[in-house]
């Protein structure tokens, strides 16, 4: 989706849409997702994080 | 959540969001792209789409003088992902110690609401604790009450 196609829908707050661009490709992206990964497998998280 | 924010877009999974952020560097658009990592935890990428590289940056500073719009907006994000995914368990970090401040920034201005939803954990001095105010934490945890 186009910044000129988000910024022409009439949306107050969150509106949903069919097709999207795909992100999860981005290399920017990616090396977040491998961060927070390894991130949390050197520190864990908090025990509420295990309820579910 | 009554403060200002902008508009939002989302897909269908309800995992990608972009708004634009419009200030006096022009029209940028903004993402946040809900990670999953595994069973229930995703972790929240943000980053601007450069329209010119057609690529996420996600290192430069915006400076388009909204830094809190784009924080309440990002929050706004994380209600509507929540409303989806309830169990999900969100890890917020940024790319850098500036970054993680904000976000640290935009959990106290929204504090009110946001604790009100959510079990909030930093992480400071090797461990995870109950967020509170003051502290300069290297990682955030939100979970649904």
């Amino acid at each position: 989706m186009s910044a000129a196609a988000v910024k022409d829908s009439k949306v107050i707050s969150v509106t949903t849409v069919k097709k999207m661009r795909d992100y999860s490709k981005e290399p920017v992206f990616k090396k977040k997702a491998e961060n927070a990964a390894a991130f949390v497998k050197k520190n864990g998280l908090p025990p509420f994080s295990k309820s579910k | 959540m009554d403060k200002e924010r902008y508009p939002v877009t989302t897909d269908s999974y309800h995992i990608t969001y972009e708004f634009l952020s419009e200030g006096p560097r022009g029209t940028i658009k903004k993402v946040v792209l809900y990670q999953k990592q595994a069973d229930n935890f995703y972790n929240l990428a943000f980053g601007d789409w450069n329209e010119d590289e057609l690529k996420i940056d996600d290192i430069v500073r915006s400076n388009n003088s909204d830094r809190d719009k784009v924080l309440r907006t990002v929050a706004l994000t994380i209600i509507d992902f929540i409303k989806f995914y309830p169990d999900a368990i969100i890890f917020l970090k940024g790319s850098t110690t500036a970054r993680t401040r904000l976000y640290q920034i935009g959990i106290l201005e929204n504090q009110a609401e946001v604790s009100k939803l959510f079990n909030i954990q930093g992480f400071v001095n090797g461990g995870w604790e109950v967020f509170e105010a003051g502290k300069n934490y290297e990682a955030f945890v939100l979970k649904t009450k």
